[in-house]
């Protein structure tokens, strides 16, 4: 399928990225274009130029701080952060990325457009979410911070807004997390996906695809049965589409919920 | 690359010679219809009816006729001669006029420079509906007002039928319909719309003669059936109208209904420029038709000791807005709705409705699949009743050659149902794995959705039968032909359609047999240059292709031996006569209303987490009657392939509709099987010459499809002890939320 005619600008710092995307109204970023690239083609989106952000170096790559937290450069690909050593501090992260697509998005695919398209479908929203991420976000007028559970505001909207970048994700210091998603297809898309993480006290436990924003729940206990009581008080309203009813929906939030905070348990013992 | 010599072998009648279009296949060097190019050519784009039932207040092409590089946009009156086709009544509009009966039904055509511009184009077609209320329930649809008020399919020899929006109903009565056993178990069964989903979208190329005549190269599964259907509506002869084989990217009994032959054809015409047309997937969901969708519901009575004394089934088919192959499928689901098993006494009353609902035609399987999937949960219930062992029921009751099928048709060829029974049964069953594993290889894959938790582990069994070749009276036969050349070589030509079943290897190893020389080539499949090979299809083609290609091997040779020079001669290969069925009783008229026979068995380990519905099938072990394998590996290659695509329907393929509008057109909301889902497949052939065809082959495309999904349903309900009535199996079902 033929794109729409499209210009296209290569920026080569974040300064000018910035500028260009603040000065045109219909200019959007493009990562690794796995998501950007596809509703071009089916024409859900059709953009009157791409500044593409993959000259620039500032965005890529992961550093490791001497007090464990991980600085994640927007641009860094799911398959960067599965093989980086420095991500293993919090080994998550790369399970995780492992899990997404298949080889080709993997390489293609980065951090920042996952949960910059904010597809409430994806695997990293709720996954940032429950690991306590922070967001910096840079802007014409400078840069800011914003707590990844602030970040999500709607479907394919968050706080890095028109004209703007995500720059880096930080993720703190941890280890006892867990993920459970139930894909349709044996790799694919998940209908349903749990990230959770014990770590600083009571779980955080988020539940993504269920709403238009990852869900946190915070359960008073690791224990089962909390789990599944806080995600039913929830009270979710999961969408009834072509994949799956409402209802089963919610009974996989439960079930999920619980298998993602026992791998969580196994990991903090 | 240097390959061993005998990989090299070129393999005649029984060997598993490497095929001619494997590798360019994998290097991706083969050319599909899609790479189909002329100098010059424009792209043709459809203007389709987005809604289920519509009528058509008017066209406006102006706008569209006006944008730049567009050079013809053409409605139904731009059609020079029948308004209308279709493979066994001409109902369906080339475009349509007055009303719009499906979603996705095409109204206009466009032709321009440059697909974008073709596109931009029919954006600016204003179409003028006015909705109608679709009707999208079966169940109903014979109180509503009729689709076709002109009733295309009546007075063709069925059962006149007077209920409205009925394409057909037939009745097979045997014995005592009303005959009591000891126990009864009865069920009510569903299927959704199983899409055939080819990679390859419908495409083609039409290139204007410059003498009013026009060659179309399409990827299609009969190509003078195109031709007798194309020409008429373009006002031509026959022979103006040349179809000439593109590459085939699948077909699945997909192919067999016209997509865009007409219409690249009369946009051809109209330019006088070569024309393409390629859809996208989307379009594709709507550019033809679909597996039926099917409500079944059964009731089997037998004696204590598991002897089936009656069987009572009535199916219900949608086959949406047109007839397409309805009709054939009709007498199919209900002529094998009993199974393969004996039994004195049956009532089938198999019925097929129109509505606004996608159409639907042949699909590999072509109404046994819906049938087997009833008749099988039916044999695992009455086995459950009776406490007996669900093969051992199965052996109890398997019918054999001699016996008398509902229909009345003795087995007169080879059916080895117990064979195969019992060499699939005694295929081992490979031991559950260990945990902790690898998360592919738990279900949910790479989710890492269980470690174990929540999993059960059951296995299941079923046994499938279904017709090889066109039925009911129909003359089929298919053409060959052999030209001995001076320097020794050989040329066959034949019109079957290659459709990646691999009839071109059975072309060249009967070829190669009978004239004993491997010094030949087979020429491309044309209507130009052969008579008619019938269609790709109903499991057929082997047999057929074989018989015409042996029958001209040998009439050549013999015309070399009586001449002694270059030799070129045509032969038609005709299977044994069938007759009509009794269109009150479904008794047979003749001998045979169908030509022959072919059954399987399969067994099926899965896992299903019945926390959360998923499901792995960990292994599949098949036995299949083949008759004589022309090259085992391909075989065994259509047996794989034949039993995803019926695990596709078992687990998750179904085209979703809400008011008769497709729901889920694409590869992102369709599921189809990956090798992920695809369990290892271990494949008995069971060879027993079938007398009646040449060397003793059958066809072995639709067994396998037949007969896996209804096995795939019976290791899930072994796990999960649910009744599981609906396929595909949906995940809430089998948690068992409701
Ligand atoms: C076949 C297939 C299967 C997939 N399956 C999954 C899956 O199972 N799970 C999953 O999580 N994802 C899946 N995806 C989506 C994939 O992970 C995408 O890579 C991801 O959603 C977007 O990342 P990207 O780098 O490709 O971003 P792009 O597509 O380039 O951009 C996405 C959006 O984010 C914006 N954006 C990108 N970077 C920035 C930035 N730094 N600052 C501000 N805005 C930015 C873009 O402007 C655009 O609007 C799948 C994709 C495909 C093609």
């Amino acid at each position: 399928m033929l794109l729409r005619e499209v210009e296209y600008a290569r920026p080569a710092s974040v300064g000018d990225a910035v500028r260009l995307l603040a000065e045109r109204d219909g200019a959007r970023a493009l990562a690794g274009g796995q998501t950007l690239v596809n509703v071009m083609k089916a024409r859900a989106a059709s953009p009157d130029v791409v500044v593409d952000l993959n000259g620039l170096e500032e965005l890529k790559g992961i550093e490791l701080g001497p007090d464990g937290t991980l600085e994640i450069g927007a641009m860094t690909t799911y398959t960067e952060i599965v093989e980086s050593a420095e991500a293993r501090a919090r080994p998550i992260l790369g399970e995780v990325c492992a899990q997404i697509a298949d080889v080709q998005v993997r390489n293609r695919g980065t951090i920042g457009g996952n949960v910059c398209s904010n597809d409430p479908t994806n695997h990293l929203p709720p996954l940032v979410v429950a690991l306590g991420g922070t967001m910096t976000i840079r802007g014409t007028g400078g840069e800011r911070t914003v707590p990844a559970e602030e970040f999500f505001l709607g479907v394919y909207m968050t706080a890095a807004g028109p004209g703007e970048l995500l720059t880096t994700v930080t993720i703190p210091a941890g280890k006892a997390d867990g993920f459970a998603s139930l894909p349709i297809g044996r790799d694919g898309t998940c209908i349903v996906n749990v990230a959770a993480s014990l770590d600083g006290g009571a779980p955080r436990v988020v539940v993504g695809c269920v709403d238009a924003v990852p869900v946190l729940v915070r359960p008073e206990s690791a224990e089962d049965d909390a789990v599944r009581g806080a995600v039913r008080a929830a009270g979710l309203q999961p969408p009834d589409d072509v994949h799956a009813p409402a209802e089963y929906r919610r009974h996989l939030a439960e079930v999920l919920a619980v298998r993602a905070v026992r791998a969580a348990k196994e990991r903090a013992s | 690359m240097t390959v061993p010599a005998e990989k090299l072998r070129l393999g005649r009648v029984g060997e598993s010679a490497r095929r001619t279009d494997a590798v360019p296949k994998v290097t991706g060097e083969f050319a599909y219809s899609s790479d189909a190019y002329a100098a010059g050519m424009l792209w043709g784009r459809t203007v389709r009816s987005p809604h289920a039932h519509a009528r058509i207040r008017s066209i406006d092409v102006s706008e569209a006729l006006a944008m730049p590089g567009v050079h013809a946009v053409l409605t139904h009156e731009d059609v020079p001669g029948e308004k209308r086709y279709g493979l066994e009544f001409r109902d369906q509009p080339v475009l349509a006029f007055d009303r719009v009966r499906y979603f996705g039904e095409p109204v206009v055509v466009v032709a321009a420079e440059h697909p974008e511009q073709a596109r931009r184009a029919a954006d600016r077609v204003r179409i003028e509906y006015e909705p109608l209320e679709p009707i999208v329930d079966p169940e109903r649809a014979t109180e509503q007002e009729p689709l076709h008020p002109d009733r295309p399919t009546m007075g063709h020899g069925y059962r006149d039928d007077p209920r409205p929006n009925v394409v057909r109903s037939l009745v097979i009565r045997r014995g005592d319909p009303d005959a009591r056993g000891d126990v009864s178990v009865s069920g009510v069964y569903e299927l959704g719309i199983q899409d055939q989903a080819f990679l390859g979208p419908e495409s083609g190329l039409a290139v204007p003669d410059g003498e009013g005549g026009v060659d179309v190269y399409v990827a299609t599964q009969w190509l003078h059936v195109d031709r007798d259907q194309v020409a008429p509506c373009l006002g031509l002869r026959p022979e103006q109208v040349r179809i000439h084989l593109a590459g085939v990217g699948g077909a699945f009994g997909g192919r067999e209904d016209l997509s865009m032959q007409i219409h690249g054809a009369l946009l051809a015409l109209h330019t006088n420029r070569p024309v393409k047309i390629v859809y996208d997937r989307q379009e594709s969901f709507v550019g033809h038709i679909h597996r039926h969708p099917a409500k079944i519901w059964a009731e089997h009575r037998a004696t204590r000791d598991g002897k089936l004394v009656c069987i009572r089934v009535r199916i219900l088919l949608d086959g949406g807005a047109y007839a397409s192959s309805s009709t054939a499928v009709t007498s199919n689901a209900a002529s094998f709705a009993c199974g393969p098993y004996a039994v004195e006494n049956a009532l089938v009353e198999s019925t097929c409705v129109y509505t606004n609902n996608p159409p639907c035609g042949a699909m590999r399987g072509f109404g046994a699949v819906q049938s087997c999937f009833a008749h099988e949960a039916q044999m695992d219930k009455l086995a459950a009743a009776l406490r007996i062992d669900p093969i051992e029921l199965r052996l109890r009751n398997a019918l054999a050659p001699g016996d008398s099928l509902p229909t009345g048709q003795r087995i007169t060829g080879t059916l080895p149902v117990a064979d195969v029974i019992r060499r699939c049964a005694e295929l081992p069953v490979p031991e559950a794995e260990e945990l902790p594993r690898d998360p592919i290889r738990l279900p949910g894959g790479a989710g890492n959705t269980t470690r174990g938790e929540g999993v059960r582990r059951g296995v299941g069994f079923a046994v499938g039968f279904k017709n090889i070749g066109y039925s009911e009276g129909f003359d089929d036969y298919c053409t060959a032909r052999v030209r001995l050349l001076a320097d020794g070589s050989a040329e066959v030509h034949c019109a079957a359609a290659e459709v990646g079943q691999g009839v071109a290897n059975v072309i060249l190893q009967t070829a190669r047999t009978e004239l004993d020389t491997d010094d030949l080539v087979l020429a491309p499949a044309t209507t130009s240059s052969v008579g008619s090979a019938g269609s790709a299809s109903a499991s057929r083609m082997t047999w057929m292709a074989a018989g015409a290609v042996r029958e001209a091997c040998r009439a050549a040779l013999a015309e070399r031996e009586r001449t002694g020079g270059e030799v070129d001669v045509e032969r038609v290969y005709r299977h044994p006569r069938t007759t009509p069925f009794d269109p009150e009783t479904g008794q047979v008229t003749g001998e045979r209303a169908h030509v022959a026979y072919a059954c399987a068995a399969m067994r099926v380990v899965a896992e299903v987490d019945v926390e959360l519905g998923l499901t792995r099938v960990v292994w599949i072990g098949t036995a299949q009657d083949v008759g004589r394998a022309v090259n085992p590996q391909a075989v065994e290659g259509q047996i794989e392939g034949g039993t995803a695509q019926g695990l596709g329907l078992a687990l998750m393929e179904e085209v979703q509709t809400r008011g008769g509008l497709i729901t889920n057109a694409s590869f992102t909301d369709y599921l189809v099987p990956t090798t992920l889902d695809m369990p290892p497949v271990e494949s008995v052939l069971v060879e027993d010459p079938e007398p009646d065809a040449p060397y003793g082959v059958k066809g072995v495309g639709e067994p396998p499809t037949v007969v896996s999904t209804a096995a795939i349903l019976s290791a899930l309900r072994d796990a999960t002890g649910r009744e599981l009535t609906r396929v595909p199996v949906s995940f809430d079902e089998v948690v068992g939320l409701d």
